[in-house]
C-alpha cells in the first residue's frame, strides 16, 4: 500500500512539468488525484500523455470573454481533498526592458493569478479540517538573477502568499482529533482527514 | 552571478549557468521535486506540518520553519543565499 493510500489530492498546474510529475507520483503512492491547469487540451487528454488521458480532472474552462478555470469537486471521487498541491509556474527569461505587457500576462503572472490565486481560493472551501496546503515556489524568490525579473518576482509573491495563508488557515490545524461534522453532512466523525 | 544574455536563447543560457553553478552540476528533474511533494503530503511529514503552523501566541505566522528547499548544494557553499 502506498504512502498516500486513500488520500484525496488536488493539484493546480497539474498538466505539465512538476505538477504532472507530482500527480503521477501521488497516483503511484495510491492517492486519488484531481488536477487542473491552463492547457485545456492536455487536461482533456487530446494532447496530453497517457497519464493525463486516464486521469480524472476536476477543472474545466468555462466559455467566457476571458477564459477562466472553475475548480469543481467531484468527477473522480475527490469530493473533499485533504491535500492541495499548489503549483503554477512558467519560466520566461527576458531582460527587464524586453518585458512587455503581453509577455507578462501570458507568462508567470497569468499562472500566478489563475493557478495559484483563483484555483487555490476555490479549492480552500473544499478542504477538510486538518488538510495540508503544499505550495511550490522557487529559490528565485530570494535571488537576483538577470533576466528573471518577472519569474522571480512572481515566485517571491508565491512565498509571501504562503506566509499569509499559513496565518489565515491556522484555525484549520490538524489537532490530531477527529474532524468536526460539517453542517452539510459531508463530515465524517469516524474518519481522520485524508 | 552571470552577465546579461541577449537573444532568443536567454532561457537556455540561464539554465546552462544554473546547471553548472552548483556542486551537483545539473538541474533538478521534476520527479525529484515531486518526491518531496509526496513526502509533504504523506503522514511521514505530520510533525513537520504541525511545526509549520503559525504560533498564535506570537501573533503572526512562522512559515519559515516549514520551508523545505531542494537544490544542487549551492546554498551550502554560497554566502549570498544565507538569510
Amino acid at each position: 500500500m502506498g504512502r498516500l493510500a486513500d488520500k484525496n489530492i488536488l493539484i493546480t498546474g497539474g498538466n505539465s512539468g512538476i505538477g504532472l510529475a507530482a500527480a503521477q507520483e501521488f497516483d503511484r503512492e495510491g492517492a486519488r488525484v484531481a488536477i487542473c491547469g491552463l492547457n485545456e487540451g492536455s487536461l482533456a487528454g487530446g494532447q496530453g500523455d497517457a497519464w493525463t488521458r486516464k486521469s480524472r480532472h476536476s477543472c474545466r474552462r468555462q466559455q467566457s470573454r476571458r477564459p477562466r478555470h472553475d475548480v469543481r469537486h467531484d468527477q473522480a471521487g475527490v469530493r473533499a481533498p485533504g491535500r492541495l498541491f499548489v503549483n503554477a509556474g512558467h519560466s520566461d527569461f527576458r531582460l527587464f526592458e524586453e518585458v512587455t505587457e503581453q509577455s507578462f500576462e501570458q507568462g508567470d503572472s497569468r499562472r500566478f493569478q489563475r493557478g495559484l490565486l483563483h484555483d487555490s481560493k476555490k479549492a480552500l472551501p473544499l478542504l477538510r479540517q486538518g488538510s495540508s496546503v503544499i505550495i511550490n515556489a522557487s529559490v528565485g524568490a530570494r535571488k537576483g538573477w538577470p533576466t528573471t525579473s518577472i519569474v522571480s518576482t512572481c515566485k517571491a509573491a508565491v512565498v509571501h502568499l504562503a506566509r499569509i495563508l499559513s496565518a489565515e488557515l491556522v484555525d484549520r490545524r490538524d489537532s490530531g482529533e477527529y474532524p468536526e461534522p460539517r453542517p452539510d453532512g459531508h463530515g465524517d466523525v469516524r474518519s481522520r482527514p485524508r | 552571478m552571470f552577465g546579461r544574455v541577449p537573444g532568443e536563447e536567454q532561457g537556455e543560457a540561464v539554465k546552462a549557468v544554473l546547471r553548472t553553478n552548483n556542486p551537483s552540476k545539473r538541474l533538478a528533474d521534476p520527479l525529484e521535486i515531486a518526491k518531496l511533494a509526496v513526502y509533504l503530503a504523506s503522514d511521514d511529514s505530520a510533525l513537520r506540518r504541525r511545526g509549520r503552523l503559525p504560533d498564535r501566541r506570537r501573533g503572526h505566522g512562522h512559515f519559515g520553519r516549514g520551508r523545505l528547499s531542494l537544490g544542487g548544494g549551492k546554498s551550502a557553499i554560497s554566502d549570498c543565499t544565507r538569510r
